[in-house]
């Protein structure tokens, strides 16, 4: 029963989440007949589904609550934008009431007590202007009718009924409760035991009920099972004896009811396009489905790199091949990624009903607007980003928009607006969150991060490094403590969420008009596209995505700051250089930057960076494997993955880099160890590991180098070294 | 009290030998899975009281064998930066991310100058799989609970507070080690950032 249940809650989301995409739509003034029926439907279905599990209180309100729908379905009631708040609002109440269900706690009865109220003053005054409904079914109203009939109905389902998790006994059930039911059980087609297969349903049953209730109601209870089973009802006005021959369902849906036609309408909509587009796939079979060709993508990458030491008379078809393989590799990946994306939809549609909890709490009105719905993402990204972009929302609420009386002082509309935007851009999904609150206030932030020591009291920071610190670990200026938000651990934890899924996070305030906060998020987490480069014997591979160009300098392009910074001239910037050799403490790498290569690499929030290495090996897809499954992890690195020779690379993190160098005080490291044995000179060392003969041989070595560098550089000028990293690869290959 | 399924070895060499020449080094895993399991089937014993031994040098140390997934062959390693010495990086197996970690350099500080006859238990420690180096596998024990005496203040090279206990088993002394420990994930963490200051 659990199972069914488990099904049931699943296909109630979907619901909620339709019948909130509806009534958000009608909010804006769109009563178009589709977009009611929508949530008509979907509340309806809910009502039903609550009937068969016997969640009473759920059925109650759903009923009144699709009772005042069915006016405006029917027309003869036009919801203004209160009313359609009020909808909204009963929405969230029977969302809450699946949830408490869902977690098996009981509902207090004060849940949706006075919404329930208020849709039932709708109903009664409705009641009391359309035609005379004597019954108690408000939705009965044009059938109007005390009298008793009695109704013969045939209900045989089909073998596999049961296997949808209805229960006949409960239709039966619901059927009794409308009047007077004679129940006779066919048997005919029962097999003998030996055949009987425990799980099919044999059994049917002739039904006499005698009610006051319409055919509609009737057939309600069969809602669930009308495909799965022979149904004919029909109404008896003569002995039982000579039945007039029956009707199929089928037919019995061409009869002139309009209850009938207008369900036939309804299930046509609902059923067709839904059957034949999407199936419901267990996300375990997907995720295996991810794992194997992440197997097959290092398998043939193995295969790639074999390939190349062959001769050419055997490698060539063979390479060919392995080509094609590689292309349809790449496409089978994104199919299956395909499979596992899903557009932002899920997630922005819980949002709504988020401002409106908290603008209750805080006494706002706040507006949002969502733009970019349909953008795709994969669905462990999706469903680790509700968290933070929950909390994000809260904060924008209850920190960014000011009350309406300040927005009115302000000279600002009553009501705020939250806009929020998803779009992708280079690999990425881009998602953020407008406010047109009254922004981060600068100096209450910088005064509050100094009092919590969060940074030295005479460091100077540029407006968007103060805007920034919000994310810091123990920040919060909300002066009391509210319900809302403010306890302090709120935003570090949403930027520790986002980092963890190799997202980041942002935000850009402009005091008066707003801020701007801004997540980037990577579309999936199983394969990203990367550059192997060497350092030493160890291989690294860096996102494609954060590279720009590979180049060799020439000596005079790199210099020092004063700091101990190294920097690089790049197209006329001055570049951070991170020599990998030196943070990662490698022994035998090439020290010699008009040897190695330097890499030019932007992270995501436009920073750039420089880092040197000795060699690019190639482009490659590689499978980001967790460091943090079975380890912890590892600064400047953000995964590592498996190199076609069964290998493990590191993949390097570009922003955790770019922190690193600041992070680590070379020179005042070397000094030390210069004081040790009495040297004055400054050259760059590595971190650590290393006797300080090594390190002055090193420095004689780096001066050799530097004196064969002219020579270098002449043979280099004349081949031609193209500064696009693709190119930069080929160039490599030539010269081997 | 010693298991003969495994074979006794009286000396680490030859347990190295043993996993090295019967199988070749893919199939070691296999093989080592195998006997494991043989070994759990052919015994009626509680498995929870069985223990596999390993050498360091000289010293024996033993873990429950329940924690031991397989044993393979030292493979190499991909080194992690700013990591403490005893971490000696990650290794690929069958596609998973495993850190390797050198027990004698955790105990003793001093590094293991590996072969192709050492040995990497891979354990499970708390929902994580990582590989320790070690020298040789020994044995086999089946301790009786009652005979593991709680660990002296001797000249152990390993700190106390990692130790289960101590039994003696043919005269010769095994170590009971607690891996959860030894390697807590909090304690890596702070001996990480002792490495970096």
């Amino acid at each position: 029963m659990d199972q069914f249940k488990q099904t049931y809650f699943e296909e109630c989301e979907d619901r909620i989440q339709d019948a909130e995409e509806g009534l958000s739509m009608m909010l804006d003034g769109d009563l178009d007949k589709d977009t009611v029926n929508r949530v008509f439907r979907a509340i309806h279905s809910i009502k039903g589904g609550a009937g068969a599990f016997a969640f009473n209180q759920i059925v109650d309100f759903a009923h009144e609550f699709e009772t005042v729908l069915d006016f405006v379905r029917e027309g003869k009631l036009t919801p203004d934008r209160d009313m359609c708040t009020l909808f909204l609002r009963s929405n969230d109440v029977v969302a809450e009431m699946l949830s408490l269900e869902q977690s098996k706690k009981t509902i207090p009865e004060s849940i949706g007590a006075n919404l329930l109220e208020e849709l039932r003053t709708i109903t009664s005054s409705m009641k009391g202007e359309s035609a005379p409904a004597p019954s108690s079914e408000a939705s009965n109203n044009d059938h109007p009718t005390s009298e008793n009939f009695t109704w013969s109905i045939v209900f045989r389902p089909h073998e596999d009924m049961l296997k949808t998790g209805n229960e006949p006994y409960f239709i039966l059930q619901a059927l009794k409760e409308l009047g007077d039911l004679k129940v006779t059980t066919e048997t005919d087609n029962l097999p003998s035991l030996h055949d009987i297969h425990a799980e099919h349903c044999f059994i049917g049953w002739r039904l006499t009920l005698k009610t006051s209730a319409p055919e509609e109601e009737i057939r309600e209870a069969f809602d669930f099972v009308e495909d799965l089973c022979d149904l004919e009802i029909a109404k008896q006005n003569v002995p039982p004896g000579d039945l007039p021959e029956r009707r199929k369902a089928e037919n019995r849906r061409d009869s002139d009811t309009p209850q009938a036609r207008r369900k036939e309408d309804r299930d046509a909509q609902e059923n067709a396009p839904k059957a034949s587009k999407s199936i419901r796939v267990d996300l375990d079979r997907i995720d295996q489905l991810v794992n194997l060709v992440g197997e097959m993508v290092i398998a043939q990458s193995m295969l790639q790199e074999q390939v190349r030491w062959l001769p050419p008379e055997v490698g060539g078809k063979i390479g060919e091949g392995v080509e094609h393989l590689t292309r349809h590799m790449r496409d089978l990946q994104e199919s299956v990624m395909a499979v596992r994306a899903q557009p932002i939809k899920s997630v922005f549609t819980r949002m709504p009903r988020i401002i409106r909890e908290v603008c209750a709490a805080v006494g706002k009105d706040v507006r949002l607007t969502t733009f970019g719905e349909d953008t795709e993402v994969d669905k462990t990204v999706l469903e680790n980003l509700i968290d933070p972009l929950t909390h994000m929302i809260r904060n924008s609420v209850d920190h960014g928009v000011e009350t309406p009386s300040e927005r009115q002082a302000a000279g600002k509309e009553p009501y705020g607006t939250i806009e929020l935007s998803a779009r992708h851009r280079s690999g990425r999904i881009i998602i953020e969150i407008t406010d047109d609150g009254k922004g981060i206030n600068r100096s209450a932030v910088l005064k509050k991060a100094q009092e919590k020591n969060l940074i030295p009291a005479d460091h100077q920071l540029t407006d968007n490094e103060i805007d920034n610190l919000i994310f810091k670990p123990g920040f919060s200026t909300a002066d009391k403590v509210s319900e809302v938000s403010g306890r302090g651990v709120g935003m570090d934890v949403v930027r520790k969420n986002v980092t963890s899924l190799g997202g980041r996070i942002n935000v850009a305030s402009t005091p008066g008009k707003g801020c701007v906060m801004t997540l980037s998020l990577p579309l999936t987490l199983a394969v990203m596209d990367g550059m192997v480069v060497s350092v030493g014997s160890q291989r690294f591979v860096l996102p494609t995505i954060n590279i720009i160009e590979s180049f060799r300098p020439p000596h005079s392009a790199v210099s020092k700051l004063s700091n101990g910074v190294n920097v690089i001239i790049a197209r006329g910037d001055y570049v951070r250089l991170v020599p990998l050799y030196n943070i990662f403490g490698i022994q035998d790498a090439v020290l010699n930057p008009e040897e190695g290569l330097v890499i030019l690499l932007e992270s995501d929030n436009g920073e750039k960076l420089a880092v040197m290495v000795d060699d690019v090996l190639g482009q490659q897809q590689v499978v980001i494997k967790s460091l943090e499954t079975n380890y912890t992890n590892v600064k400047g690195i953000s995964a590592a993955t498996i190199l076609g020779n069964g290998d493990v690379a590191l993949i390097l993190d570009v922003p955790g880099l770019s922190s690193m160098n600041a992070s680590i005080d070379i020179i005042e490291e070397y000094q030390n160890a210069l004081k040790a044995v009495g040297q004055i000179k400054i050259t760059p060392t590595k971190k650590g590991g290393k006797t300080d003969e090594e390190s002055a041989q090193e420095e004689d070595n780096k001066e050799d180098e530097s004196a064969e560098a002219n020579e270098t550089n002449a043979i280099e000028d004349n081949e031609d070294h193209p500064p696009k990293d693709e190119d930069a690869e080929e160039g490599k290959l030539t010269h081997e | 009290m010693s298991d003969t399924n495994l074979a006794n070895f009286e000396d680490d060499d030859e347990a190295g030998l043993f996993l090295e020449n019967i199988a070749p080094k893919n199939e070691t895993e296999n093989l080592t899975k195998n006997m494991s399991e043989n070994i759990l089937l052919s015994q009626s014993v509680d498995a929870d009281r069985q223990y596999i031994t390993f050498t360091i040098g000289t010293e024996e140390y033993g873990t429950p064998i329940l924690t031991v997934q397989e044993i393979r062959g030292w493979m190499k390693t991909t080194p992690l930066p700013n990591t403490p010495d005893y971490v000696r990086g990650v290794t690929n197996l069958r596609g998973n991310i495993v850190p390797v970690f050198d027990l004698r350099s955790r105990f003793s500080g001093e590094n293991t100058d590996v072969t192709d006859r050492h040995v990497v238990i891979m354990a499970e420690i708390e929902g994580r799989t990582i590989g320790l180096l070690v020298d040789a596998i020994s044995d086999i024990l089946t301790i009786d609970e009652a005979k593991i005496q709680p660990p002296p203040t001797t000249n152990l090279i390993i700190d106390n507070q990692y130790l289960d206990g101590l039994v003696a088993s043919d005269e010769r002394m095994v170590a009971l080690i607690n891996v959860s420990k030894l390697f807590d994930q909090d304690i890596i963490e702070k001996l990480s950032k002792q490495q970096a200051n």
